[in-house]
């Protein structure tokens, strides 16, 4: 790769480029450069940031560093792996950032106005990232760039301003401490535009709660990992962006073709949930209530039960039938799947913040005993005004819930508020605590395994996570190869890059377009653990890694394989192949393993919390159902051969990061005697 | 006999109904299955059904006034 110092130019003589550089203090412009352009999709410029010394570069890759690594989740490990060693502090100065679109990002089609985050993680000490959507990744490939990768740390709290080739490092001390809607309304407002996309933390990032997370618009999150603490570390408020050039594509019509013929045909196409697109607008994601609980499947008062009485209360459709606004949408995307709600009493909900989908609906409804849709609001508003994951704060107060059941917390600890499954009022009093990192809301905003060290009295078994990162709201006793997803995920317990149970047990529209072309080709019923469904793991896993890659939305019909492929080649000119996107995804995930082997991270780290393997439900229709726990392991075992990695210690073979053109990284993890 | 069925995750939008509740007096017959097929559904848009929320096979006879729910497959986020 070639490293450009910013006073290179083309056009611009020594004289202007000198005055330039030294009539700014804070500002400082990077010159353009007209780098020759190589393919569709592609800027050829990612910016460099070094926050201590305002710093700035622009790497130029060539055409084979993109075609390896495309963007996204490879695009990040690449980074981590290359310029991070092992023990770095995430909370120092000396963790990077990195904000990468994908290739395919800010191109008119829907899905692709997403952005990744990655950093060593602070909640778990290993590969961290995640997936954002709206409009601020789009609007970074509109500006001229394909990443942004920010090291050090600032002096004072600071805000980047990019405008195109402008980027300008701003005093964010008037902005800190206020809520990502007052922040946002600032930086509009003192730069003139209120077309501005902003990237930011709100308060909990910058009092680095352990699962902080990234604001895209208000009202989309960069949800897990804890990536806005790392940011806050940094005394970075936000990164705003304004763009106006169009992101070059190979094949202009051809993509205009494909997303009319999408906006035409939602009524034909299929939504992931096997609805059409258009009737999965009705409800979007919180469709996922009465179907999981009907199953028996929909976590309760963390993780003890899996049915809610009162499911209803906490439904989309009640959503829709009472509070629901209007549903919101991404850059370029016609679905408008997002909830928006309105509520004015008993609390005030802010709709700039949009609304509770499924995961925060039963992380602060059904996991917490929570039947009050108006409070899940609110949460969901807070989480969203001061940059929380709601799925990790949910689980966080749930734990906190059941230790006070147990006698393990009392009111002493708690402030004096008595903690109870269903109080939503106590819920929202130490969501609240976490925000302002006080009293309980210090210990639970430390993650959950400093936190159950901190309460001690073997309050870890009510610590529901993976690595240090919570459980999402999806019941392995029900989906046991997404507990097997949990165990292995880089990232620790995550949903995303895994494999839902319930989605394979039956041919049916998402099953033959999404799975039949990676080569699922039959049925598998949902408790089955055997090699099949492993194999359906692994390789659905990597397909969305690869998505991870590109950083397109999972929800919309033209992200299925074939028509990945197709829209890929429609815009960078290139004729990939489904395989070479696959193998884009597995050379993602084993960067991230690697990183995290080099961290120390081995097999036996891979586990899911006792309780999926020693507490039956008492009822429903998953009673008396428990994970075994030699079936888990043989499974995960053979999750390891399949992926190529040490059956032992889960390690990446050598031969496998040769196979996957990683040689540099078999180099390192060499370097490190962390090879099998 | 006369039924109760309420169709989840907007399944009543890809059926072109203007609600998710609807009541039906079935003339295929008295099983799960017969109802799902009288309603237009293929087996590949029903993931399970409850009857007065149990869930029920689609061998499952259903009985004058029972409220009937058919959920399509979901996956959350």
């Amino acid at each position: 790769m070639i490293s450009t110092p910013i006073a290179l130019a083309i056009g611009k003589s020594l004289p202007e480029i000198f005055s330039i550089l030294t009539s700014l203090i804070c500002e400082i412009e990077v010159i353009h450069v007209n780098v020759l352009h190589m393919v569709g999709g592609y800027t050829g410029k990612i910016l460099r940031i070094n926050l201590y010394d305002e710093n700035l570069s622009l790497e130029s890759p060539n055409e084979s560093f993109y075609r390896k690594y495309f963007g996204g989740r490879a695009l990040i490990g690449y980074y981590l792996v290359k310029e991070l060693r092992p023990g770095v502090d995430p909370l120092g100065p000396e963790n990077l950032l990195i904000f990468a679109p994908g290739v395919l990002t800010g191109a008119p089609f829907a899905g692709s106005g997403r952005n990744s985050v990655g950093a060593k993680s602070p909640l778990t000490g290993g590969y961290g990232d995640a997936e954002v959507g709206g409009f601020w990744g789009a609007e970074l490939k509109r500006a001229g760039y394909d990443a942004i990768v920010v090291a050090g740390k600032a002096k004072d709290p600071t805000y980047v301003l990019i405008k195109d080739d402008q980027v300008r490092f701003k005093d964010a001390s008037h902005i800190w401490g206020k809520t990502t809607g007052e922040a946002e309304d600032i930086i509009k407002k003192e730069n003139s535009d209120r077309n501005i996309r902003i990237t930011q933390i709100g308060p909990a990032g910058e009092r680095q709660v352990r699962y902080a997370c990234i604001i895209n618009d208000l009202s989309h999150a960069a949800g897990r990992c804890g990536l806005g603490a790392v940011m806050g570390s940094k005394n970075l408020r936000a990164i705003a962006v304004r763009g106006s050039r169009d992101v070059p594509v190979a094949e202009p019509e051809k993509v205009r073709e494909m997303s009319r013929w999408l906006a035409q045909n939602l009524d034909k196409t299929y939504h992931v949930s096997g609805r059409t697109t258009i009737a999965s607008r009705d409800l979007g994601t919180t469709a996922a209530v009465p179907g999981l609980n009907a199953a028996g499947g929909l976590p309760t008062r963390n993780f003890t039960q899996g049915t809610f009485e009162d499911a209803e209360s906490i439904s989309g459709q009640r959503m829709r039938d009472t509070i629901l606004l209007e549903r919101g949408t991404c850059f370029a995307c016609p679905i408008f799947c997002k909830r928006v709600v309105k509520v004015d009493e008993p609390y005030k909900v802010d709709p700039r913040y949009g609304g509770p989908e499924y995961e925060t609906l039963a992380s602060f409804g059904s996991n917490c005993g929570v039947d009050d849709l108006k409070a899940i609001s609110k949460a969901n508003e807070i989480c969203a005004a001061n940059g929380l994951d709601t799925i990790s704060t949910g689980v966080a107060i749930s734990f906190a819930i059941e230790c006070y059941s147990r006698g393990l917390l009392t009111s002493k600890d708690t402030g004096g508020i008595e903690l109870a499954f269903g109080d939503a009022s106590a819920m929202i009093a130490v969501l609240n605590m976490i925000v302002e990192r006080k009293g309980l809301g210090r210990v639970l905003g430390d993650g959950p395994i400093s936190a159950a060290k901190q309460i001690g009295r073997n309050s870890e078994r009510y610590a529901l996570h993976v690595k240090g990162q919570p459980l999402p709201l999806h019941e392995p006793r029900l989906k046991p190869g997404m507990g097997i997803g949990y165990a292995v995920s880089v990232t620790g317990a995550d949903h995303c890059h895994n494999l839902h149970d319930t989605q394979c047990i039956q041919e049916g529209p998402v099953f033959i377009r999404d799975f039949k072309p990676l080569g699922m080709l039959q049925p598998i019923p949902a408790d089955d653990l055997g090699p099949a469904k492993i194999r359906y793991l692994v390789y659905h896993t990597n397909w969305r890694h690869f998505q991870n890659c590109a950083v397109i939305c999972y929800f919309t019909p033209q992200t299925a394989p074939k028509e990945l492929v197709e829209m890929t080649n429609a815009i960078t000119g290139w004729n990939v192949s489904l395989w070479e996107l696959m193998k884009v995804g597995e050379k993602a995930a084993n960067l991230a393993r690697a990183f995290n082997a080099r961290e120390g991270f081995t097999s036996k780290h891979d586990g899911l919390p006792d309780r999926f393997f020693t507490e039956p439900f008492r009822e429903g229709p998953l009673k008396g159902v428990i994970l075994d726990r030699m079936k888990f392991e043989r499974a995960k075992t053979i999750y390891y051969g399949m992926m190529g990695w040490d059956k032992k210690t889960g390690i990446p073979s050598a031969e496998k990061l040769h196979e996957l053109d990683l040689s540099w990284v078999a180099d390192e993890l060499g370097k490190y005697e962390k090879l099998p | 006999m006369r039924v109760r069925v309420r169709l989840h995750g907007g399944l009543h939008i890809d059926l072109g109904m203007n609600s998710e509740m609807i009541e039906l007096t079935p003339t295929q017959g008295p099983k799960v299955a017969d109802i799902v097929r009288e309603l237009g559904l293929r087996a590949e848009d029903v993931w399970l059904v409850s009857v007065n929320r149990n869930r029920v096979s689609n061998d499952f006879t259903v009985q004058n006034g029972d409220l009937i729910e058919i959920f399509p497959i979901v996956a959350g986020g």
